[in-house]
Formats: C-alpha cells, structure tokens, sequence
C-alpha cells in the first residue's frame, strides 16, 4: 500500500463555501467607504460590491465567486478566474452598462480590469481565510496550533515594516517577537489589525500579508500561553444573531444596516443613501 | 479537479514507527495532524510561488498562481484518515499532467495558449485589440495584438491550437512522501509525550 495516498478527485473546501452560503443580496448605492463603515458582522452576512444596485449583476459575482471556491465541475465548465472576468464584462455589456466619463478604467468602472478583480479577488480570499479560521478552531487543531502568525508580504511593493508594527501595536497584538509577528489566535487583536474587521486575512485593501498556525511549543517559548493551558477559539463573530443564516433581505438584517445609516432608506429593494 | 493527499493515521504510525506509544488515533489527533500537513502543503506552494519569480520575463502581472493554491489548502478527518486537498482549479493538472495533451471541450473550438508574458492567467477575451493571423508556411494560426503605427505584424499574443503538447506531470508540486509521514508521526508523538508529561491542552489526552 502506498502511502500517503494522491488522490485526483473533486474535493471541496466545505467550510470556505460555508461563508459564502450564509450571505444575501445586498444591492446598494453606497459607495465603498460606506460600505466599510457597515459592522463587520453586517458585511459578512452580504452580498455587495460598492454602487451596484443591480440584483442581477451581484448574483452573477456571487455566482461566479462560488464556481471558483468550488472545483468540482466537469471539464469544460471549470471556473477560473480569466473565465469569470470575461463573463462579469459580457454581462455588463448585456446590461448596457455605461461608466461616467470621468470614471472610465477606474475602481468606480464596473468594467474595468482593477475593479473587477477586486470583486473577486478579495470575496474568494475572505472566503478560503474564513475556512482556514474554521477548521484551525477545531479542538485537536487549536490545542497544537493556538496561535497566528503574520507572514512577509508577497506583494510587488509591500507597504514598509513600519507601517505594518505601527497598526500591530495599535491593535494590542504582542510583541513582535524579533521579525516574528504572532499573537493567539484567541487574541482580538487580529480584528483591529484588519482594516476590515476580520481576525483573518486580507487585513488590508492591497494587502498580500498572510497568516500561517503557529505551534504550542512556539507560543509557550513567546510566553502566550503555559503548559497545559486550553486554548481558545478564534472568535469568528458567529455568536452573533446577524450571522446566523438569515433569509435573504430579511427585516432583521435590513433594520440593522438602517441603524447604522439613518439617512438610508431600501428603495425597490436597493440600499439608498437619500 | 483537486489534487487531495490521504493519509490512514494509523498506518502512518505503523509505517513508520515514529513513535512508542501505541494504540488508536484519537479524533483530536487526527484533527492535529490535518492542521500540520495543511500547514505544511501551504508552505511548500507559498515557495513554490517564490522560486517561480522568473516565470514572466517579458513583464505581464503574476498571478500568484500557487500562492492562490496555498490560500486552497483544507483538510478533514474521518474515523480513519486523514485529507489535505489543494481545492485551487488547475493545481491537480500540474500534479498529474496529460500524456496525451489537452483538447478543447468544443471539437470545433481552439485552445488558446500564452505566447506573451501579459497573455498568462487571462483569456483572449479580456484584450479588445487582438486579430487572428494564420501563418500558411508554418501551418500556425495565432491571436496578434494590433501593431502600433508602422509595425508590421504585432505582438503575438496567443497560439491557437487543436491540441496541446503532452504536459508533464510534476510531483513535486506536492511535498515528498517522507516529509508527509514524518511530520504527521511527530504531530502525533509531541501530543502523546506532552499528554504523559500533563502539558499539554485539553484535548490532547488520547
């Protein structure tokens, strides 16, 4: 018997597709910093992208975003994210979608290539880092790996070190520990890193920072934790009411963004700033 | 297509004799080791990622493409093994290849393969300005940017073909197998020591 064994089979990443199954659409008018200004928990329970009012459109990108989560089509059907994009153009073009001049190849075109990555790019990622978050709490898996740590940045020009420890100590985080930037994953810490609210990754717009488990003999060496203590989960909000399943537009969701934006309204079904 | 490595947990400790103590894995184990080898497998592609730095040499946008399967990774457990998949498309055809290369889905359709770094990860789709070329001598037909004023022919942006090339499998877009064996074994003989010496978490008792 060969082992380990490979196996070339459709597979999924059930707990990455788990936070893509609880969200609703969301059409909106506001505009991005609007958006983030929502509750993290109120975010994560929606379907938006900043000034599509258009149902339609949003399900297609849900649609597409969970295609590419999901590898188990036939040949012929694969989702990639090349395919995705030109499907996200064909259907705008479908709609006679027109950006304002001004705003023409920029992050307000819906066509563009910058915006329409970002609409997928940071969903997938949000959602395959949520599934890591998830399984990394499991019981047997939080006991030998109860911290985080912050990778080096991939990208092509990383924000500077400094940018990044300035943001770490004002979030409360520990340490670092030399260039060892770990903290519990327990620690709340990581959602104050995030300019997004979420103890996981991307912590920021451009953000090619990621996080890897760290080990129990690791974390007992940087003093977090002692030997024999339980570790503590990674708080995923999921406690909270908004998170749980909700129908889509449902009252409770609605009336909570409604909090939050008094001078908002839902017209037709579209989030309106009046 | 996914590309999953299994392990039966109990053979791991069998095979490979790793540890002392013997007897059932127990749950909390095997959700250790799925932990470890995930970590392990994200490792190995996020330098993977690295090493292919030189992948473009003339320019375009990386696609990260292995980072993308590193952010993929997941694992399960059941009662008798555990899973690490990559659930990232295209990770599985780089492990296994096709010997007898790849043909369009359509009869009639043609693949379209990146002849130009800019070309890599989009489709012919995503360029407004391409036109088809055929090259009669060469029996070759191809996707060309449009020239700039006073050019000739353009940038040649894509191949177009009825089948491609055999590609080889690679296995080292996995870990090796004693790599694998050896860190699950040890994941699970840290956790049995610390669990005899009383340091460990709570669930770490067998």
């Amino acid at each position: 018997m060969t082992l380990p064994s490979i196996l070339l089979s459709p597979a999924t990443f059930d707990e990455a597709l788990a936070d893509r199954a609880v969200r609703g659409l969301l059409p909106a008018s506001l505009s991005a910093d609007e958006i983030m200004a929502l509750e993290p928990a109120i975010r994560r329970r929606g379907v938006f992208s900043a000034r599509v009012e258009n149902a339609r459109h949003l399900t297609l990108l849900d649609n597409l975003i969970q295609s590419i989560l999901d590898p188990s089509a036939k040949p012929g059907q694969y989702m990639t994210e090349a395919r995705a994009r030109m499907l996200i153009r064909a259907h705008l073009e479908q709609l006679g979608w027109q950006p304002d001049p001004a705003d023409e190849g920029g992050l307000k075109d819906l066509r563009s290539e910058a915006r329409i990555r970002m609409q997928l790019d940071y969903p997938v990622s949000f959602a395959r880092n949520f599934g890591h978050a998830k399984q990394a709490n499991a019981p047997g898996a939080l006991d030998e790996f109860p911290g985080q740590r912050l990778l080096p940045s991939y990208a092509d020009e990383p924000r500077s070190d400094a940018w990044w420890a300035e943001r770490w100590r004002a979030a409360g985080l520990p340490g670092p520990f030399g260039s060892d930037w770990v903290a519990l994953k327990s620690d709340p810490g990581w959602s104050r890193l995030s300019i997004f609210g979420y103890p996981y990754p991307p912590f920021a717009w451009g953000s090619k920072r990621e996080v890897e488990d760290v080990d129990r003999e690791t974390c007992e060496a940087y003093n977090l934790i002692q030997p024999g203590e339980a570790a503590e989960p990674m708080d995923l909000g999921e406690d909270n009411p908004l998170v749980a399943s909700l129908p889509d537009g449902s009252p409770d969701l609605m009336s909570a963004i409604l909090a939050q934006f008094p001078e908002a309204d839902f017209r037709d079904g579209v989030l309106t700033q009046l | 297509m996914s590309v999953t490595v299994q392990i039966d947990v109990d053979n791991v400790a069998a095979a490979r004799d790793l540890f002392a103590a013997a007897g059932p894995v127990t749950p909390a184990e095997r959700e250790a080791v799925g932990a470890e080898l995930a970590r392990l497998l994200q490792r190995h592609l996020r330098q993977r990622d690295a090493s292919n730095a030189h992948a473009y040499p003339d320019g375009g946008r990386r696609s990260h493409f292995w980072r993308k399967a590193a952010e993929s990774v997941s694992f399960k457990t059941d009662a008798d093994s555990v899973t690490v998949s990559v659930t990232h498309q295209g990770a599985a055809l780089r492990y296994a290849g096709a010997p007898d290369g790849i043909r369009p889905v359509n009869a009639k359709a043609a693949l379209a393969i990146p002849a130009h770094g800019s070309a890599y990860g989009r489709l012919p789709g995503e360029f407004s300005d391409l036109r088809l070329v055929v090259f009669k001598s060469k029996n070759k037909a191809a996707l060309v940017r449009k020239p700039k004023k006073g050019g000739h022919l353009g940038q040649i942006m894509f191949w177009l073909v009825k089948k491609t090339k055999p590609i080889i499998g690679d296995k080292t877009v996995l870990p090796s197998e004693n790599v694998i064996l050896g860190l699950a074994a040890m994941r699970i003989r840290n956790m049995r020591s610390r669990a005899s010496s009383g340091s460990g978490g709570v669930h770490a008792a067998p």
